[in-house]
């Protein structure tokens, strides 16, 4: 488990990497390009994405962030699931009346549409190519048989304007939704690593 | 042997290792391993035996750590679920995640526990010498269903 500050802490050391969303987040917090804290890709390829609702056993940690791996175009398998302390640029963080998915289902999947948008324009560029005949997924952004990385992409997609109405991809292209998922806290449940108590600030 | 009153040392192997504990030998179990040892997979739930969330073995057998004296386990072994397998490969704990059974996962280590302990004892157990078995082991989230499928897949598999 990693506490916020140290995941930012890092984040702002590694320096070249996206992080993005709709709106802008504390500059100070981040170090680096940062307007949304939701979602956030090192150019060595880790997708890390923040999942902002309390976890107590409806699998909230399990759904909302591959939901958001799903619209985005990454492996969930491969997701760093980060816990969202306490934060108003969060927005609302609510964990109650069955609603942690509903509530920020549209948000999440337009700050994930953003993002793909973002890799796709990036590697548009690179290759010299209309953004509309590449698509994102498996953590990359293909052109048929050529691929790159999200992780390759990061650094120039971090330079590109965010953008405002990004289109969400149609409902038949989310593979993960509406599936069985595993457990993902379930090996450490299972194991006695689980923390079940506020971790100390570091 | 202890024979109660004041500190004491009390010598138990717990998950392969030895401890020479100076403790009050009418502590808790629980206490010694969550706060002396720092075994902190082990789950106090109702202090009162009532819930099977602190379940271990002692030298085998199901124990409800948080009524257990310290002085119990003297010279005795304690397997906790950090012990229970070396790699949390146990035949329990994979069909734990395969089935997906945790939800808050708080009871979860004394429900395996409790269920290891079945197993040794009756390693083809049927749905209600599991359900007999494990009627002490409490789920506020209500995870029997998977909780029975599990044994069941575990049993199927052998150690």
């Amino acid at each position: 488990v990693i506490t916020r500050r140290a995941f930012l802490g890092g984040v702002g050391a590694a320096s070249a990497g996206l992080a993005l969303g709709l709106h802008r987040a504390r500059a100070a917090d981040a170090g680096v390009f940062a307007p949304n804290p939701f979602i956030q890709i090192g150019s060595d390829g880790v997708v890390a994405i923040v999942c902002h609702r309390s976890e107590m056993g409806q699998g909230i940690r399990s759904s909302l962030p591959v939901l958001i791996a799903d619209e985005l175009g990454a492996d969930p398998a491969k997701v760093k699931i980060v816990q969202g302390d306490g934060d108003a640029r969060y927005g609302d963080q609510d964990t109650d009346g069955s609603s942690s998915i509903r509530g920020p289902y549209d948000h999440m999947r337009e700050v994930a549409a953003a993002a793909r948008e973002m890799l796709i324009a990036a590697a548009a560029k690179k290759w010299g190519v209309p953004a509309s005949r590449l698509s994102a997924h498996d953590d990359a952004v293909h052109d048929g048989k050529r691929a790159l990385s999200f992780g390759e992409l990061a650094v120039a997609a971090s330079k590109l304007p965010v953008p405002k109405q990004p289109k969400l991809r149609p409902a038949k292209e989310l593979v993960h939704v509406g599936k069985d998922l595993p457990v993902i806290d379930a090996p450490d449940q299972v194991t006695g690593k689980a923390a079940y108590a506020a971790l100390p600030v570091t | 042997m202890p024979d109660g009153g004041g500190q004491v040392t009390i010598s138990i192997e717990v998950n392969g290792q030895r401890h020479e504990l100076d403790a009050d030998p009418q502590m808790p179990l629980l206490w010694a391993l969550r706060d002396l040892l720092g075994l902190t997979g082990t789950k106090y739930g109702c202090g009162e035996a009532l819930c099977g969330a602190c379940t271990v073995h002692l030298d085998g057998i199901a124990v409800r750590a948080c009524v257990t004296p310290l002085e119990r386990a003297h010279n005795r072994r304690v397997t906790t679920i950090e012990g229970l397998s070396a790699a949390g490969d146990h035949p329990l704990q994979k069909a734990w995640v395969e089935l997906g059974v945790p939800q808050c996962g708080y009871c979860q280590a004394g429900q395996i526990m409790t269920a290891a302990a079945l197993l040794a004892a009756n390693p083809n157990p049927s749905d209600a010498d599991i359900d007999r078995s494990l009627a002490g082991n409490l789920c506020r989230c209500g995870t029997y269903v998977r909780i029975r499928a599990a044994v069941h897949r575990a049993a199927k598999e052998k150690p």
